[in-house]
């Protein structure tokens, strides 16, 4: 039973804190540019807003369009039940997958997006798509050879197990193999959520414009639906990165409410530290020209190729 | 059981026998649909057949007559067949009811019927050969009759060309395969292939290799590892559309079965480097696959590159099984079998999809070029919906099947630690190869999904592009087998799991499907994941965004001229091209691609004024310019410096016996002395 | 009984010599010929039932000697005989229809390929060697007055070559065959009785060793000119691509056999006293015309030589199975005879279908014979894929016989040599067939058909049919003929 309720409050906790985390990011960033910067709340203002808003649709898209947002959607929430979170143990229904299964769910979310801006026939669309796609498939490689780092440290793709491998011995933590895995895991959450030195998050420039290309044709709840998803996204990444990578104590165990929201409160010291750091890269590098993201994309790769190696190395 | 079996394989060994021998019919329309009718239930017939012996898990082999010298009639169930006689008949099943509605009664039709049977019998025949001549008899004949497959329009452009290689190529690797059998046999004393088997062990091991690497080569010519892949992408493409689902769903596959014949039963397992070599080839197949598909603007040749890819993705786990085993790790060599045959099978039925919707997407525009395409989403909108099903299974992603085979997969991958650390960084790199292959293939098909069927129509062609008449049955049966191969993954994992036990003797029921529907990779606490729990919580979930839409009750919704920068008009052609969305693919990899490429403008004026813009784009054919046309230029310059012996003067040519005359009694003399 | 069904064989397409001259013209001429062939094929057929379930034939001190080797031989060229002839009613009515054929070249064609016939069977059913020798020559003489039929420059040049090269190798066969008698002098025979071959075959193992090597390298080189093997081939493309269409077939199909059928005698004189030498010297020249046949088939346009060139690899094979030895690799030479003479013969009958349509000989000028002419064009294509050793057909059986037999002797590489050229003639020769059948249509292709199109079909379709049947099951009757053969010269 209190698995069952760990399980919801879970959801929810990714549901209703992303947008906090965003706001958080974008007031951190601005504080940094010595300005005063919007409330840590505003997001949610913002989706208010937009659900009360019209939407306009263009005259070509299909129903593709209409049902993109919801796809994306069901797949964040999917990977929110499956991923360390709030408690150290898996929850009732994290059977439904493991890393690589969230990794999927979370390609099916992209695809799905990337077909609806297609789909309203907007050159932008394509653009953003094209776009989107080159760099989710250059990422594929690292983000598998992230997994296997995993594997070789935890003897499991499972997230949960990882976590209490590197969790329980410090020996572990410092290994090569799960040092070099935490780098490029980081390099492909900031590659993947279209932060720096990807893409400026938020700014609307043609030239640069990478996911951010893909739901310019969205507008009232539809696009309210796809900013709660990118805001679900990075939170979910940024916690995997921190509860399975960098800080994996802290988190509550499965049999106790008390301690899932003992869970949630480290949660969000933890992504309080995930988000200076995000900020602090935003702001100290430049965006990377188009085509050097294969670069960027391949340093991410020999690390966690190196770490990989030295852990088999190790082990033998 | 067995016995059930047989029949059932026999019937529908009659009735494809039947429907070639009246094929003539098919010159009137209900001729045609009686002979795509017996066909299909043929196809109906081998499912329950192969089904059953998959089920079964025993192998059963019969002879007919005596042999004699050359060899003898011997048939055998085997479970690894069995799993590919499936994946036959669901093939034959749909393209029985897709062809009344997209073939034209005539007698090129009935021809065309008439070897399209008798391949399908020829392709039974592979699968039941219980001997080594019944095996090449099948194998070949196969491969001649998906030639005259081929060749059905063969006065279009492309087409003789394309079958010639096909054949050429398919007579090259039947070679290697002739040798590989013929070495065997000689070796063992057998042309029997279950006693094949059972003696192989004492052949020594350099001709245990030789065989080996004259298997992987010789029915890699079939399959399309790379280098041996350039007639895929000329053939399959110019086939009919039922034509093309036949061979790049099931006719590769052979290749597939013959590599795992010789890998897992007539050789039983063999050291390290073959899996290496296996799992090498495999993992550059899958990318240089992909890499050539991306980029592709026609639209049965992108499926055709791709089909490169997801043979070197089952190559890859094959390899990678073979490594397992020579590792000492059997559970997991029996898994990575088994997912190598799941992803086979899956593969199986949505390529074929794909090729049944181009042929319709073709049929319904005339044309294959995806630049010309768009729109046919709310022009044909069964055929897309069904279509997005196949492109969801082949990208990989959940909740189809896709996504189960390489989920299997790469769980196996990741567990390369359990072997030598060199082996295992094997593994590592042909994971990553996987992915990026995998990644590719999501922008592959989000460009052909995107351009072709989305946005809207960019030419008139397309435009017209129609619902009504367009078959839609056959496919519609392919796409409810990928749902099904999905939600329905535990049962055929307990039916493959038969498969790997029979091939490998390794019992895999408990470390793959601990209950509650969840598949878990040949160890316990490695990782799990349910894909019917999965695909029905994904579909469940959705409520939520569902309720926060309907939050705000109050906002309408507006139809709009979608925005294009203040144009006046806005026209199809400004939309995205596919040649503009593989650009960024085209330059990351230019040194594979190295490509010609022609920028010509009607004017001087800047972009936007200066008229017309033609832009081509040649992609540098690697493998033709490097390995093929040297090998064909050598061998015509061999000819050419014969040619001069047959001057034509008879001087000459007495010349030449009188000379053999005298060398001849040289070498009598030397030899009496 | 035996004897006079040995007899028939030879004597029934004889008698049809004789029809011509009694006054009919080209239809009775082709029937007469159809006729002594189906004769022949049925008294040979029968012979070999009862040759495998009895005895050998021997009469006449030798002279008359037929054991299951002949019988299965005359069975094959019988069937040669009866096809071409089927084919030869055709090419007659057509060609005399168009006034390409005067009158007296239809009576000699008439009378030649009958007596053509009539010495081949003879040959292949004498013990003598000399008497061997004899009939094999006669036999160039009347094959080349067919090959001259049509009278034009090439065909007179090409019959002349024939003759010479014939000749002068037929000449060393001769040198050949003196030296084999000569083997046999410590051996207490009379003069007669050791030139033939049951006796000599008998003492096999005491013949003297160097007249014997020496002898079979001249017989080899000798009747291998008849046969085809390079270097000696060089008469072949042109003989056989400028004969008339069923006249070629007799040739390749035929002939080539006949000389096949000496040397098969030879070796089996030399086994006992030699060992493998003969195997050896077969394989030398087995390979060598396998790779000739093949690298001239590469860009050949003259689709008649092409097939002459295909015979030659063919030949070669067959040497090479020989070569290789051992009851799968005569077995497999054996078969491949069957087979390869079948497909032969019902490949240049097409041809002949071909040339009376389009009226040339050259490939590039034929194209779209699927639409223009559809059982020629199917039987082209089946016909191509069937004599490049493609299953379903039989000649398939045959080559996968003698690649095992490759690989399970000692030279096991010999097998990786032979693969390739077996691939390279295939691709070549698809090329220019495969251009030919399928692509719309194009060339000046003549309005009318052969005179008889179903009957011209006949042979073509029965061939094929045999080709296939026998692709996917030896039957039991042939199988002994086959063994028992074997062991006639073992």
């Amino acid at each position: 039973m209190t698995a069952i309720a760990l399980q919801v409050i879970q959801s929810l906790t990714v549901l209703f804190l992303a947008p906090v985390y965003a706001g958080f990011l974008a007031r951190a960033e601005a504080i940094v540019q010595s300005k005063r910067g919007p409330s840590v709340l505003q997001p949610y203002r913002d989706l208010a807003k937009l659900l009360r808003k019209e939407s306009a649709i263009s005259e070509h898209a299909t129903w593709i369009f209409r049902a993109a947002p919801f796809v994306a959607f069901s797949c964040y929430l999917t990977v929110s039940v499956i991923v360390p979170i709030i408690t150290d143990e898996p929850l009732p229904l994290a059977f439904l997958g493991d890393l690589i299964g969230g990794a999927f769910v979370l390609m099916l979310a992209s695809f799905s997006i990337t077909l609806a801006a297609l789909d309203t026939a907007s050159p932008a669309g394509g653009l953003g798509a094209s776009r989107t796609t080159w760099v989710g498939s250059l990422a594929e490689p690292s983000l598998i050879l992230v997994f296997f780092t995993v594997a070789a440290l935890s003897n499991s793709d499972n997230p949960y197990l990882e976590n209490h491998a590197v969790a329980g011995s410090l020996s572990a933590y410092t290994l090569p193999t799960h040092l070099l895995g935490l780098a490029a895991f980081f390099m492909i959450v900031l590659a993947e959520n279209g932060r720096i030195p990807i893409e400026s998050p938020g700014v609307s420039t043609e030239i640069s414009m990478i996911e951010e290309s893909r739901v310019l044709e969205y507008s009232g709840r539809e696009y309210a639906l796809v900013k709660w998803g990118s805001w679900m996204k990075l939170f979910l990444l940024s916690s995997i990165f921190m509860n399975v990578f960098v800080l994996p104590w802290g988190l509550g165990h499965a049999n106790s409410i008390l301690g899932g929201l003992q869970g949630i409160a480290a949660l969000v010291g933890k992504l309080a530290v995930c988000g200076v750091l995000i900020v602090i890269i935003d702001s100290s590098f430049a965006k990377l020209r188009f085509f050097r993201i294969a670069e960027y994309l391949g340093a991410s790769f020999l690390l966690a190729l190196i770490g990989i190696i030295t852990g088999y190395v190790i082990r033998s | 059981m067995t016995g059930v079996a047989a029949i059932l394989l026999l019937c529908a060994a009659v009735l494809w026998l039947a429907a070639a021998s009246f094929a003539f019919l098919a010159r009137t329309r209900a001729g045609l649909a009686a002979c795509a009718a017996t066909s299909a239930l043929g196809g109906t017939a081998a499912v329950a057949g192969g089904g059953i012996v998959a089920l079964h898990g025993t192998e059963a082999s019969r002879t007919i007559g005596a042999g004699n010298v050359v060899g003898a009639v011997t048939l055998q169930l085997s479970p690894l067949a069995a799993a590919f006689i499936v994946l036959l008949g669901l093939i034959a099943l749909a393209i029985g009811l897709f062809a009344p509605r997209y073939h034209r009664p005539g007698s090129g039709s009935a021809f065309y019927f008439c070897v399209y049977n008798v391949a399908l019998l020829a392709s039974l025949g592979v699968l039941v050969a219980g001997n080594v001549v019944v095996f090449l008899v099948a194998w070949e004949s196969m491969t001649v009759f998906s030639y005259l497959l081929i060749m059905r329009h063969h006065q279009w452009r492309g087409v003789m060309a394309g079958g010639f290689l096909f054949l050429a190529l398919g007579e090259a690797g039947f070679a290697l395969i002739v040798a590989a059998f013929a070495i065997l046999s000689v070796k063992t004393g057998t042309l029997d292939l279950a006693a094949m088997a059972a003696r192989s062990h004492a052949v020594p091991g350099a001709w245990r290799s030789t065989v080996f690497v004259l298997a992987l080569i010789g029915f890699g010519f079939k399959a399309g590892l790379v280098p041996l892949h350039i007639w895929l992408p000329e053939a399959h493409p110019v086939a009919p559309a039922d034509g093309s689902g036949f061979l790049s769903g099931l006719v590769i596959k052979l290749g597939v079965y013959g590599i795992m014949l010789f890998a897992f039963q007539l050789l039983a397992g063999g050291p390290m480097w073959w899996g290496v070599l296996a799992t090498v080839i495999g993992a550059v197949t899958a990318v240089v696959g992909v890499l050539y598909a991306v980029i592709e603007e026609d639209f049965k040749r992108l499926l055709a590159f791709h089909s490169v890819e997801n043979i070197g993705i089952i190559v890859t786990a094959t390899g990678a099984a073979m490594m397992f085993r020579a590792g000492h790790q059997p559970a997991l060599g029996a898994y990575m079998l088994l997912a190598a045959i799941y992803h086979t099978v899956n593969h199986g039925t949505y390529k074929t999809l794909l090729f049944l919707e181009a042929g319709v997407v073709e049929h319904a525009t005339g044309t294959r070029d995806l630049d010309r395409l768009g729109g046919l989403a709310r022009l044909m909108p069964r055929t897309s919906v069904v279509t997005l099903i196949g492109t969801l299974g082949i990208a990989g992603l959940p909740p189809l099947n896709g996504f189960v085979s390489e989920w299997l997969i790469f769980q196996g991958l990741f567990q390369g630690f359990r072997i030598q650390p060199l082996a295992g960084v094997v593994l590592v790199l042909a994971g990553a190869a996987l992915a990026l292959s995998g990644g590719l293939a999501v922008m592959a098909f989000a460009h052909a999904y995107g351009i072709g069927f989305l946005g809207i129509p960019r030419s008139r062609a397309a435009a017209q592009a129609r619902e009504t008449g367009q078959p839609l049955a056959g496919a519609a049966v392919l796409a409810g087998a990928c749902v099904a191969l999905s939600l329905g993954a535990p049962a055929v994992l307990i039916a493959l799991g038969q498969v790997a036990r029979a091939v490998t003797g390794v019992q895999l029921r408990p470390v793959l499907l601990p209950g509650k529907l969840t598949i878990i990779p040949a160890h316990l606490n490695f990782a799990a994941f349910s894909p019917t729990y999965l695909a029905v919580f994904l579909v469940g979930v959705s409520a939520v965004p569902l309720l926060i839409y309907l939050v705000g009750r109050g906002a309408r919704t507006r139809t709009v001229p979608v925005w294009d920068g203040g144009m006046l008009r806005f026209r199809p052609r400004m939309q995205y091209t596919g040649a503009a969305f593989a650009n960024p693919i085209k330059v990351t990899f230019g040194r594979l691609y190295q490509p010609e490429f022609h920028v010509e403008r009607a004017s001087d004026d800047p972009a936007g004024r200066s008229g017309p813009v033609r832009y081509d784009f040649h992609v540098l054919p690697l493998f033709q310019r490097y390995l093929y046309d040297p090998v064909v230029a050598a061998v015509r310059s061999l000819a050419r410096f014969v040619r001069p012996l047959q001057s034509g003067d008879v001087n000459l040519y007495l010349l030449y016996i009188f000379l053999v005359v005298v060398i001849a009694y040289l070498f009598y003399l030397i030899q009496s002395y | 009984m035996t004897l006079t069904l040995a007899i028939l064989t030879w004597a029934l397409p004889l008698a049809s010599a004789i029809v011509p001259w009694v006054g009919t013209r080209a239809r009775g001429t082709g029937i007469a010929v159809a006729a002594g062939g189906a004769g022949s094929l049925a008294a040979a057929i029968t012979l070999a039932a009862r040759i495998v379930s009895g005895h050998p034939l021997k009469l006449l001190g030798g002279l008359v000697y037929v054991d299951s080797l002949s019988a299965f031989f005359v069975v094959t060229v019988a069937l040669v005989v009866t096809l071409a002839g089927w084919g030869s009613y055709s090419y007659l009515r057509a060609e005399e229809e168009r006034g390409e054929l005067s009158p007296l070249q239809v009576r000699l064609y008439g009378t030649f390929f009958a007596a053509f016939a009539a010495l081949m069977l003879a040959a292949l059913q004498t013990g003598n060697l000399g008497l061997l020798w004899v009939l094999v020559e006669a036999s160039t003489l009347a094959s080349a007055v067919l090959v001259a039929l049509e009278a034009r420059a090439t065909s007179l040049e090409a019959a002349w070559k024939y003759i010479i090269i014939s000749s002068f190798g037929v000449t060393i066969a001769l040198v050949g065959t003196l030296f084999v008698y000569y083997s046999a002098t410590s051996l207490h025979l009379s003069p007669d009785q050791r030139l033939t071959w049951p006796a000599l075959f008998a003492h096999a193992s005491v013949l003297q060793a160097p007249s014997l090597r020496l002898a079979f390298l001249l017989v080899l080189i000798g009747y291998g000119t008849k046969v085809g093997l390079a270097p000696m081939h060089t008469w072949l493309p042109d003989a056989h691509s400028e004969a008339p269409s069923p006249a070629s077939a007799m040739l390749s199909a035929a002939l080539l056999n006949t000389g096949m059928y000496a040397i098969i005698r030879i070796q089996a004189l030399t086994t006992p006293e030699l060992g493998r030498y003969a195997n050896d010297v077969l394989l030398i020249f087995g390979f060598a015309s396998v790779l000739i046949g093949a690298l001239f088939m590469i860009g050949c346009e003259n689709f008649k030589r092409l097939f002459a060139y295909s015979s030659i690899e063919h030949m070669g094979l067959i040497a090479v199975g020989l070569g290789f030895g051992g009851v799968i690799g005569i077995y497999g030479a054996l078969l491949l005879t069957l087979n390869h003479a079948i497909g032969k013969s019902v490949l240049f009958l097409t041809s002949g279908e071909v040339v009376l349509r389009y009226r040339t000989r050259d490939a590039s000028e034929v194209r779209g014979l699927l639409q223009v002419a559809p059982l020629t064009g199917l039987v082209l294509l089946l016909g191509t894929l069937a004599i490049l050793g493609s299953p379903p057909f039989g000649v398939f059986l045959s080559e996968f016989t003698i690649v095992r037999a490759s690989f399970a002797g000692q030279a096991s590489w010999l097998g990786f040599v032979l693969l390739p050229l077996l691939v390279v003639a295939f691709v070549a020769f698809a090329r220019t067939t495969l251009g030919m059948v399928f692509g719309s249509r194009q060339g000046r292709a003549a309005g009318l058909a052969s005179g008889s199109p179903l009957v011209g079909a006949v042979p073509l379709v029965a061939g094929l049919g045999l080709l296939l049947v026998l692709g996917v099951w030896i039957p039991g009757g042939l199988n002994e003929l086959i063994l028992h053969s074997m062991r006639s010269i073992t």
